[in-house]
């Protein structure tokens, strides 16, 4: 785990340096958005296939699939509506501002 | 996109249930792993392109670390009700909760209190990033951009963090990050706890 948060930063770190630089080609940076694009559903559609081959959530599933919903239904919107009230308190919509 | 990544989501469970060999599953794990690098360093290019980001970061300066501070208190405040509605003892919805959606370690830190909870966190924790990919887009459209990263949870810092960048800015790109790493490294601290608390 350890490793792979330093490799996601060295990779985050050396794109941002790379394009602060200006040294990605301007042809290659309007192609990012779509590269993204394609990459993301490809890595959306890998992470189906582990699903759909995992035979340990589907067993689950049959189990305790109910509470695990509830969990996981109740916790997002818990921590949803947290940040909402922090962040109206103290950055009011500041994120959307500085777009 | 919230459509296109369900259509697509299916399409990967149904290609994986139907037409895959169990054989197949470590070179997904492989493909994962290049597409997130790859993913990765294209967010970074779009962090850097944009000359204001870390400028506008500063304005945020510290209060930053106060939006995957309080989406980690919510989710686990949320896990204690839910145990409690549930009549379970509520610091068992609390270990739940801490997995922050980081589905591998959260059910082996809890397996040796008891197997039952343990899959509850593992499935929990599944459902919560399936979601995530969901309804990120949703969120950051209709309620707020940071509201979108606390729905990412821990894996805010890789599986959902192209998601958020796609949806908001570069400056919510590396709030993002920030706050799935701290979620991340508050799994293995916070689990453990809510465990012992039950004895």
């Amino acid at each position: 785990m350890f490793n792979s948060v330093i490799l996601y930063l060295i990779l985050l770190v050396a794109g941002a340096l790379l394009s602060y630089r200006g040294l990605i080609h301007i042809k290659m940076l309007k192609r990012v958005g779509s590269l993204q694009m394609f990459f993301l559903y490809m890595l959306i559609f890998i992470m189906g296939i582990r699903l759909g081959m995992n035979k340990e959530v589907l067993k689950a599933i049959g189990d305790i699939g109910f509470k695990a919903a509830v969990f996981t239904v109740g916790t997002l919107a818990t921590s949803v509506a947290a940040v909402y009230v922090v962040s109206q308190l103290l950055f009011k919509g500041q994120e959307r501002k500085i777009s | 996109m919230t459509v296109k990544i369900i259509a697509v989501l299916i399409a990967g469970v149904l290609t994986g249930f139907f037409l895959l060999e169990p054989s197949f599953y470590p070179t997904t794990g492989t493909l994962l792993d290049i597409g997130l690098c790859l993913l990765l360093f294209f967010v970074g290019i779009d962090i850097g392109n944009n000359k204001k980001t870390f400028q506008h970061l500063k304005q945020l300066g510290f209060k930053i670390i106060l939006v995957p501070v309080s989406a980690a208190i919510g989710g686990i405040i949320g896990g204690m009700i839910i145990a409690a509605i549930l009549s379970m003892p509520v610091f068992e919805g609390a270990a739940v909760a801490a997995g922050f959606g980081w589905y591998s370690l959260a059910p082996l830190i809890i397996a040796p209190y008891s197997a039952e909870l343990s899959t509850i966190a593992f499935l929990t924790n599944v459902f919560k990033e399936i979601l995530a990919i969901i309804f990120i887009p949703f969120v950051a459209k209709k309620i707020g951009f940071f509201e979108a990263v606390a729905l990412g949870g821990a894996t805010a810092m890789d599986t959902t963090l192209p998601i958020i960048t796609r949806n908001t800015n570069s400056e919510t790109a590396v709030v993002a990050f920030l706050s799935g790493l701290t979620m991340t490294f508050l799994v293995p601290v916070l689990v453990p706890i809510f465990i012992s608390l039950l004895g």
